[in-house]
């Protein structure tokens, strides 16, 4: 159950063709909206779509540390997928030098005008200045590709190494993978800030930065939800997922929708709460000019639907169910990062470019491309993992209803 | 006459049911599933640990409890927030901060609190509900080693209300299961 068969490489290698055209393609044609529309409205469209995807590595990256610490079997069968999306985030790195190069297009922080018109703009330009942006930026995709490194070459030492040798790399990982855990969180904190928190400069919230941390997270789950019954419905897995490990996922997911909740309403109504001018004009801008149609489709799509369609057992265990609320909650984390990050460029008034769908799909198509280059060279389920006797049991006991494979 | 017969009654109590011990838990889902299979339905086990799959096992059929506590929650978030928006707007209105009177942003936390606080009420007080509880006194005491399903015994009881209920043929089929021990006891 451990090798990948021909068949799953053959689809592989398809779709990371497909997805290096469609991807190449698209990012071209969003290039051309230079020409036909202008320079700052295809930035703003990359700024949105790489942090999209910028976030499913993220996400990623905070699963492939939690799972190395609390070892359940639930790791065990999305450790690979987090794993090569977490090696992704180097690659995103290249993917930010348009960023740099469009800063002051992008940054109203980086205006001399405006430094000099607002103090609270030109008293944070210790912190908020384009060396040190850069420096941070290099600094933040250094670490992570760092960690996502140690924890792939540990990975692939562990292949390597005989079963019998299964608890000196859980302890390994597990010794990675929990400071790991908090540098993570703590590099998307300052990143946060910096790539979305300070498009509006004179706002702060501290709370930013977590909410849409467990956004990601969220969507990760579900991610794995979607990618699991996708190869498990084409028999393409080499093995079936037992119900069990299928529900903890739905658990995770309806957990996560409300923790998203929790952190974003808090944040909401903390502002709304203290009603002081710095705070208020962020979530002004987006409950008005209609902005709030997204505001509130995200209380009702974000929260109220996934709450009330996860909190049933059936659902949580039924794969094609549970798969396609997981697709709704993917679709309705991209209008929730869209709305974080949109308004701030369009103060007053709703506004989508098609450049935001060619950008959306051309850096998700080459995200999807390099996330395969990186599921291609190891087994999809590691074979020495010290989870692995706990997963076979569990696949044995097929007599024991509880133990059954997740049904389509 | 019928005073000495209703004494003779209390005197030799019906028989309750019959009681098969095991030592491990997967020897008792076998032992259920068996007797799922075989058709019978008053089947209760004791064990001193939870079992995982049990529940189907023996074929109990999903808890009404989810329902109580959705019922509970839908109960408790929608009643005070009910509650709040009647405060504020026909009790006593008052102005907090220049704020509209219906103000639901400040609503929400009771809202969720509500919700919270009657869904494990209803959690609680429903699983006494359905258990029957309080209930002073159970027949299953009576059965021989009974004490041992809150150390390291799994026991397995099929009552008499069980319509294919024969007690020679029971205790045969429960030996064949690997029952140590089948004993038959009374209420």
């Amino acid at each position: 159950m451990a090798e990948q068969t021909d068949q799953l490489r053959t689809t592989f290698d398809s779709v990371q063709k497909r997805a290096y055209i469609v991807g190449g393609a698209a990012l071209a044609l969003t290039v051309v909206g230079i020409a036909v529309s202008s320079t700052s409205q295809v930035l703003q469209s990359y700024l949105f779509a790489f942090l999209f995807f910028f976030g499913l590595s993220a996400g990623s990256m905070f699963l492939l540390t939690l799972q190395h610490i609390t070892s359940g079997v639930w790791g065990l069968i999305i450790r690979r997928f987090v794993e090569a999306a977490a090696l992704v985030i180097p690659w995103m790195g290249i993917l930010f030098i348009p960023i740099l190069l469009g800063i002051t297009v992008l940054y109203e922080w980086t205006d001399p005008v405006r430094i000099a018109e607002e103090h609270a703009i030109s008293a944070k330009v210790h912190f908020l200045n384009i060396p040190f942006f850069t420096i941070r930026a290099v600094l933040y995709f250094v670490s992570w590709g760092l960690l996502a490194r140690r924890l792939r070459s540990l990975s692939i030492q562990q292949e390597n190494a005989p079963m019998s040798e299964t608890e000196t790399f859980r302890d390994k990982l597990a010794t990675t993978g929990g400071p790991g855990l908090v540098a993570h969180v703590m590099l998307w904190t300052f990143a946060a800030t910096d790539w979305g928190m300070s498009l509006e400069p004179l706002w702060f919230s501290s709370m930013y930065p977590v909410g849409w941390m467990i956004g990601q997270v969220l969507t990760v789950f579900a991610l794995m939800i979607i990618v699991l019954w996708l190869l498990s419905k084409n028999n393409l897995l080499g093995y079936e997922i037992p119900v069990d490990r299928l529900h903890d996922l739905g658990k995770f997911t309806f957990a996560f929708t409300v923790l998203w909740t929790y952190l974003n309403y808090s944040q909401y109504l903390i502002i709304w709460s203290g009603n002081i001018p710095e705070e208020t004009p962020w979530f002004y801008e987006r409950t008005n000019y209609g902005w709030q149609y997204l505001a509130i489709a995200l209380i009702f799509g974000h929260f109220f639907l996934p709450f009330f369609l996860l909190l049933s057992r059936h659902t949580k265990r039924n794969f094609n169910v549970v798969a396609r609320i997981s697709m709704w909650i993917v679709f309705i984390e991209v209008v929730y990062v869209f709305w974080l990050i949109n308004p701030a460029f369009h103060k007053g008034a709703f506004q989508i470019h098609w450049t935001h769908v060619t950008a959306f799909i051309g850096i998700g198509g080459l995200w999807l491309a390099m996330v395969i280059r990186y599921l291609k060279q190891l087994p999809i389920l590691p074979p020495h993992d010290h989870r692995i006797p706990e997963l076979e049991a569990q696949l044995a006991g097929h007599g024991h209803s509880h133990h059954a494979p997740a049904q389509h | 006459m019928s005073k000495a017969m209703s004494k003779a009654a209390t005197d030799s109590p019906a028989t309750y049911g019959i009681m098969a011990e095991f030592t491990e838990s997967s020897a008792l889902i076998h032992a259920a599933e068996h007797l799922r299979d075989a058709g019978y339905t008053k089947v209760e086990a004791y064990t001193p640990i939870p079992v995982h799959g049990l529940d189907v096992a023996i074929g109990h059929k999903p808890s009404r409890l989810p329902w109580l506590v959705l019922a509970g929650g839908l109960t408790g978030s929608s009643g005070l927030f009910a509650f709040m928006t009647w405060v504020n707007l026909v009790d006593y209105p008052m102005n907090i901060g220049g704020r509209p009177h219906f103000s639901w942003p400040a609503f929400v936390p009771i809202t969720f609190e509500g919700m919270v606080l009657f869904s494990a009420l209803a959690a609680v007080f429903g699983l006494f509900l359905i258990c029957g509880f309080p209930r002073p006194y159970h027949p299953v005491f009576n059965a021989p080693g009974f004490e041992r399903a809150t150390t390291d015994g799994f026991f397995l009881c099929i009552e008499t209300s069980d319509p294919l209920y024969d007690a020679a043929k029971a205790k045969s089929i429960l030996t064949g299961l690997g029952a140590t021990a089948v004993n038959e006891f009374s209420e």
